[in-house]
C-alpha cells in the first residue's frame, strides 16, 4: 500500500523525494521477504530431504542443510521401481498430447479468424459455451466409454479426448487477428493452397500464442493425475505423478528420503522450463485468465 | 456471415465448397460430442441404476439421488469441500491482493524474483506438493511440529485430527495458487489510473484508505473473477486429499470431498473399502455438475455486467 505512493510520486516528477524512496519500500520489503522465505521453505526442505539419508532426516535436532546422499537415494528409486520408465512415459505423453493440442488449436483458431463460411459465428458461439460447461465431472460414463473402447492401460484417454480444446481454439483465434489479411491474399495469389497458407502464413504469424499455449499445455499434461490414476493400472505404464504416489506408498514408511529424491526429480523439469520461459508464462497467465 | 450467392457457380452446398474449413474445426466438435455430451447422456441412464460395474444393472429410479441426502456421506463430502474451500480461498485471495499491491511498484528491488518465487508452486505437480506437505506436517518428525516444539507450543496432530487435515489441505491450496492469482491481480492493477491515487492523496487519504476506497472497488471485477475461477477448481478438489491421506479419507472423513467420493464409488483410486456403485457415482457426478453450472451462470452473468459497465 505504501508503495503505491512511491509509484505515484515517481510517475509525477520522474524521481521520488529522497525520504520516500528510502523509507517507504522498507515495509513492503519486510512483508515480501518474510512471505518469500515461508514460500521457498517447502522447496528448500524438499532439497534437504532428497539429499539426506533417512537416518539423517530423523536425527534430533534435525539437520537444516542439504546432504550428499541424493544419488544414493535416486539409485534406490531407479533400482527398486520403474521410476525411470515412468519418466519416459511422462515425456512421451506430454510431448504427444501437447503437440496435438497445439496443432488443432492453431488450425482451428486460424480458420475461425481468417476464413468465411456459413455458420462460422454460430459454431464459434457454441464453442464458447462449451468452455463453461463442466462436462469433466461425469467420471463414470467417461470411464465406461474408455473401457468399452479398450483404452484401459493405454495412453489414448490422456491424448485423444483433449486433443482439440475450446480454450486453445479461442486463444489462437485471438492471436490470428494480428495476422494481416493481405499476407493471406498475397500467398493465395502465389498459388498457395489451404494447408500451405496455414503452414507458411498462419503458423509463423501465431508464433507467440503457440509458444505460450504449448508451455501451458506441457505443464498441464506433465502434472495430470486424475485420469492416469483411473485408467493406468499397470505400473509399467504409469506417468510420473502416478509413479510418485506409488513410490510414496512403497517407501513412505521405510525410506522417506527416497520418496523425496523421486519427488525432486519429477518436479525439476517443469521448474527449469518455467524459469526459462518465466515472462511468457506469467504475462500470458494473466491475459488468458482475463480474456477467458 | 452468410456468404451470398452472387454467381450461379456458388450454388454448390457450403459443406462441399468449404470442406477444408469445416474439416479444420471439426476435431473439437467431434471430440466434444463423444467425450463431453455422450457421457452426460450416458450419465442420465447410469444414475437410475445400481451397478457394481460387473454384474447386472438394477433399475432403482431416483433412489441414487435420494441417497445423496439420506446417507450422511455425500452431505459430509459437500460440507468438507465447502469448508476446505473457504479455509483456503479467502486467505489466498486476500494474500494475493496484498502481494500484488506491494509488487505493483515497478521500482521495487527484486520484484521479478518475488513474482517468480510466488509463481513457482503453480508449476509443481499437486502430487509432489501433497507428498512434501505430508512430510512437513507429519506428527513426530515433521519439521513444522519440531519447530512448534522448539518454540514451546508443542506438537499438533495435523494429519490425525479433522481440523488439522482440512487446514493442511487449505494450506496446500494457498501455496499452490497464490502466485497465479497475484499475476492476475497485477494485470488488473495496471489498469487503474495513477491519477486516482494522486487525487486521493492530495485529499489526505492514507494508504489503508486508498486501498479500501480505490484499489478494492476498482479491482472488484477481477476479484470476483478470481473467486469464481477458484471455486470452480475448489469444488472439484480431489488430488490434494487423495495423495495427502494416502488413499484414505482422514480422521472422521475430514478429507472426503465430492470428487473423491465419486472416485471411491467408481471403485478405483482409493484404499477405502466401499462396494463400487457406478449408479451412485454417476448421481454424485450430477450433483457436482449442477453446483458448477450455477457457478458458471453466475460467472457469465457477472462478465456480462462488467462489459456493460
Amino acid at each position: 500500500m505504501a508503495t503505491q505512493t512511491a509509484t505515484l510520486i515517481a510517475s509525477k516528477n520522474g524521481k521520488p523525494p529522497l525520504t520516500r524512496r528510502v523509507r517507504r519500500p522498507v515495509v513492503s520489503h519486510v512483508i515480501l521477504l518474510i512471505s518469500a522465505l515461508i514460500y521457498a521453505f517447502p522447496f528448500y526442505w524438499l532439497v534437504v530431504m532428497a539429499t539426506s539419508s533417512t537416518s539423517e532426516i530423523f536425527t534430533s535436532p534435525p539437520r537444516l542443510w542439504p546432504g550428499l546422499s541424493f544419488f544414493d537415494n535416486l539409485g534406490v528409486v531407479l533400482d527398486g521401481t520403474p521410476f525411470g520408465r515412468s519418466f519416459l512415459n511422462s515425456v512421451f505423453v506430454t510431448v504427444v498430447s501437447s503437440a496435438v493440442q497445439v496443432f488443432f488449436a492453431a488450425l482451428g483458431g486460424f480458420v475461425f479468424a481468417k476464413y468465411r463460411f456459413p455458420g462460422r459465428d454460430k459454431l464459434f458461439a457454441i464453442l464458447l459455451v462449451t468452455m463453461v460447461l463442466p462436462t469433466g465431472v461425469a467420471l463414470v460414463p467417461t470411464f465406461q466409454i474408455y473401457a468399452e473402447l479398450g483404452w484401459i492401460n493405454t495412453y489414448w484417454p490422456l491424448i485423444l479426448p483433449g486433443a482439440a480444446t475450446a480454450f486453445g481454439i479461442f486463444w489462437m483465434r485471438q492471436g490470428s487477428a494480428a495476422i494481416p489479411d493481405e499476407l493471406l491474399e498475397a500467398s493465395r495469389v502465389d498459388g498457395a493452397g489451404f494447408l500451405r497458407v496455414f503452414l507458411h502464413i498462419g503458423v509463423p504469424g501465431l508464433k507467440a500464442p503457440i509458444a505460450a499455449f504449448a508451455i501451458f499445455q506441457i505443464m498441464w499434461n506433465w502434472n495430470e493425475y486424475l485420469w492416469p490414476l483411473l485408467v493406468l493400472n499397470d505400473p509399467d505404464k504409469a506417468t510420473l505423478p502416478l509413479a510418485l504416489a506409488l513410490l510414496r506408498g512403497a517407501y513412505g514408511s521405510v525410506d522417506y528420503s527416497v520418496v523425496m529424491a523421486g519427488t525432486l526429480v519429477a518436479t525439476i523439469p517443469l521448474v527449469i522450463l518455467f524459469l526459462i520461459f518465466r515472462r511468457t508464462v506469467m504475462d500470458n497467465a494473466a491475459q488468458g485468465a482475463l480474456k477467458g | 456471415m452468410q456468404t451470398t450467392t452472387e454467381r450461379p457457380r456458388a450454388k454448390r452446398p457450403a459443406i462441399v465448397k468449404h470442406w477444408r474449413e469445416y474439416l479444420s474445426i471439426s476435431p473439437f466438435f467431434i471430440l466434444f460430442l463423444c467425450f463431453g455430451i455422450v457421457p452426460l447422456i450416458y450419465a442420465i441412464q447410469l444414475s437410475t441404476v445400481s451397478w457394481n460395474g460387473l454384474g447386472e444393472q438394477e433399475f432403482v429410479g431416483l433412489d441414487q439421488f435420494k441417497r445423496l441426502f439420506t446417507e450422511g456421506e455425500f452431505v459430509r463430502a459437500l460440507g468438507n469441500t465447502v469448508l476446505i474451500f473457504v479455509l483456503g480461498q479467502i486467505p489466498v485471495i486476500l494474500g494475493a491482493l496484498v502481494g500484488a499491491v506491494l509488487l505493483s511498484n515497478r521500482r521495487l528491488v527484486g520484484r521479478g524474483i518475488y513474482q517468480t518465487l510466488f509463481f513457482l508452486p503453480q508449476v509443481t505437480s499437486i502430487v509432489a506438493i501433497a507428498v512434501i506437505f505430508q512430510s512437513l506436517f507429519s506428527r513426530d518428525y515433521g519439521i513444522v511440529n519440531r519447530l512448534l516444539e522448539f518454540v514451546g507450543i508443542g506438537a499438533v496432530p495435523w494429519l490425525n485430527s479433522p481440523w488439522g487435515v482440512r487446514i493442511v489441505i487449505a494450506l496446500m491450496i494457498i501455496w499452490h495458487s497464490l502466485g497465479y492469482f497475484m499475476v492476475i491481480f497485477l494485470a488488473g492493477l495496471s489498469g487503474i489510473a495513477p491519477e486516482l491515487y494522486e487525487a486521493a492523496e492530495i485529499d489526505g487519504a492514507g494508504p489503508m484508505r486508498r486501498f479500501w476506497s480505490i484499489t478494492v472497488p476498482l479491482l472488484r471485477p477481477t476479484i470476483v473473477f478470481v473467486a469464481i475461477t477458484g471455486s470452480i477448481g475448489g469444488l472439484q478438489l480431489f488430488t490434494q486429499p487423495q495423495v495427502l491421506l494416502s488413499g484414505g479419507t482422514g480422521p472422521a472423513d475430514s478429507g472426503l470431498t465430492m470428487m473423491y467420493l465419486q472416485v471411491m464409488y467408481l471403485g478405483t483410486g482409493s484404499s477405502a473399502s466401499v462396494e463400487p456403485d457406478l449408479g451412485y457415482a454417476a448421481a454424485i457426478g450430477w450433483a457436482i455438475f449442477f453446483v458448477l453450472i450455477v457457478l458458471a451462470a453466475l460467472n457469465s452473468r457477472f462478465l456480462k455486467l462488467n462489459r456493460e459497465n
